[in-house]
């Protein structure tokens, strides 16, 4: 069931830690000073899904995804990726993951395309004789090989975005959270993203895309949710 | 493969992202090794002025005030380097992929020492084969191999106040101006450029309990042959006490700013 902003929506009404989930997050809680964000936010994302999650600005999208990706701390509630817990199993944890944050921040203008990819696939722990294959994957699936040995300092704002997007994909995570990836992407940009989720969700891993409008979705999700009053509703 | 090794390549991969981006500013490199050679040369010039019972000729003052200008690069390099490449990795963002990295955040900052640190000390190597070359410095070819193992002592004693310092980056945000104040208190209690006899009773102490005085007696004792002012166990002893105590108390002290960081939610912030 597509739900779209400003439709009715019903509450999902999901079970921690439920066995077999790709990711739970469970009753999230966060405040910004005095004003809470998060005030029971929960969300169950299944192995070879896709999920849109929309809200208005401000509702606590960013929020929620930083708490998803481990950036931020939640006052109460719990994250977990195929059974590992965020916080016990946090190495393994991140293994899994890819997270795209939004805006155009986390590159380094003086490196080229190939040495942010040695990076992150490094920095991602994978293994030596893997990471060869999976750069020239990425640089294959975001269309990048032209621009290798370019430093992104000289790339247009849709060319880093596509960076960016290679490093969130590059070494193979089963749980993708992907924040407004569609900011300064053209319609074949948009494909390629596409194609990067479907690589994803063949391999049983799930996807949670997070913009304003789900009109910005450039793909079909599986739930869509809503962000608000500080809990997700929908699905 | 191992916990251990993955941690070691990945922290390879950091220093080897410094190097490219360092490497990608040459005239950077080229400025930063004429002006040490500068410094050195200055301190040539003043040496020829000093003529006090501390020191048998001006040739001695300079090889004294040499060991002081290496070891003040370590030190910048550990304490000031690294919490302004914090900064920086704040402000672009990129600190933010650390965190979500397998390696992680603190791992990351501990990685991230590690480039300063290599190229202060070659950085220390063009000054000593500059004064050497240019102003034929006096080295004790006897025991000049042992440079390698007391520079690396001296730079893991030196390392824990540099990962304090970025634990405060963390917490507080802008820090480097009261680095710049703890250096230049370091290099007046710790006998870098005159000898800590003719300090005060009071800040003689100082100069006692910390490892930046033991660290450049050492390197003198074994590069110019000059005499150590305290005994060579009591100078090992601190120079691998310090950071035997306080190595693990700065990666706590990081681990604990980003769990702060988490819950505040002020991580990310710079």
């Amino acid at each position: 069931m597509a739900t779209r902003a400003g439709e009715p929506v019903t509450v999902r009404r999901v079970r921690p830690e439920r066995a077999g989930a790709a990711l739970t997050l469970h009753d999230i809680h966060h405040s910004w000073g005095e004003r809470p964000v998060l005030t029971g936010a929960s969300l169950e994302l299944w192995p070879g899904s896709v999920a849109w999650l929309g809200g208005p600005n401000g509702a606590g999208k960013t929020t929620l995804l930083r708490v998803a990706a481990g950036v931020l701390a939640p006052r109460r509630g719990s994250v977990s990726a195929f059974g590992l817990d965020i916080e016990r199993d946090r190495r393994d944890f991140h293994r899994q993951l890819g997270y795209l944050a939004a805006g155009d921040r986390g590159l380094h203008p003086r490196l080229t395309v190939r040495q942010h990819l040695e990076l992150w696939s490094a920095l991602a722990l994978v293994a030596r004789e893997r990471r060869d294959g999976l750069i020239e994957g990425a640089l294959a699936r975001f269309e990048l090989a032209e621009l290798t040995d370019r430093r992104v300092d000289r790339l247009s704002m849709g060319q880093r975005q596509r960076v960016r997007l290679a490093m969130t994909f590059v070494h193979e995570p089963r749980v993708v959270l992907l924040d407004e990836p569609h900011t300064s992407l053209d319609d074949a940009g948009l494909a390629l993203i596409e194609d990067a989720v479907a690589h994803v969700t063949g391999r049983n891993g799930t996807v949670l895309w997070c913009s304003p409008a789900s009109a910005q979705l450039p793909l079909p999700a599986d739930e869509h949710y809503i962000l608000a009053d500080g809990r997700v509703v929908g699905g | 493969m191992s916990a251990l090794r993955e941690d070691l390549l990945a922290a390879l991969a950091v220093v080897r992202r410094d190097w490219l981006i360092m490497r990608s500013y040459p005239l950077r490199i080229l400025t930063q090794l004429v002006s040490v050679c500068f410094t050195v040369t200055l301190f040539h010039f003043i040496s020829k002025l000093v003529h006090v019972g501390s020191f048998t000729s001006p040739e001695a003052y300079f090889a004294f005030a040499l060991v002081g200008l290496i070891v003040l690069q370590v030190l910048n390099s550990t304490l000031h380097t690294p919490p302004g490449a914090l900064q920086g990795e704040l402000a672009t963002g990129t600190f933010e992929r650390f965190v979500v990295s397998p390696f992680g955040a603190v791992r990351a900052m501990v990685a991230l020492t590690a480039f300063p640190l290599l190229y202060s000390l070659v950085t220390a190597l063009v000054m000593l084969v500059f004064a050497a070359g240019a102003f034929g410095l006096h080295l004790e070819w006897a025991t000049l191999p042992l440079l390698v193992p007391v520079a690396l002592l001296g730079s893991l004693s030196f390392l824990p106040f540099g990962l304090l310092t970025m634990a405060t980056v963390l917490v507080f945000k802008q820090v480097l101006g009261g680095v710049t104040f703890l250096v230049a208190g370091i290099s007046l209690v710790s006998g870098l450029y005159f000898p800590i006899s003719v300090l005060p009773a009071w800040m003689r102490v100082l100069a006692r309990i910390q490892p930046f005085t033991p660290a450049a007696d050492l390197m003198r004792h074994v590069m110019t042959g000059a005499r150590l002012h305290e005994p060579l166990a009591g100078e090992l002893a601190k120079l691998i006490g310090f950071p035997a105590v306080l190595l693990p108390a700065g990666v706590l002290a990081l681990a604990a700013a980003v769990r702060a960081g988490r819950r505040r939610g002020t991580l990310l912030e710079y």
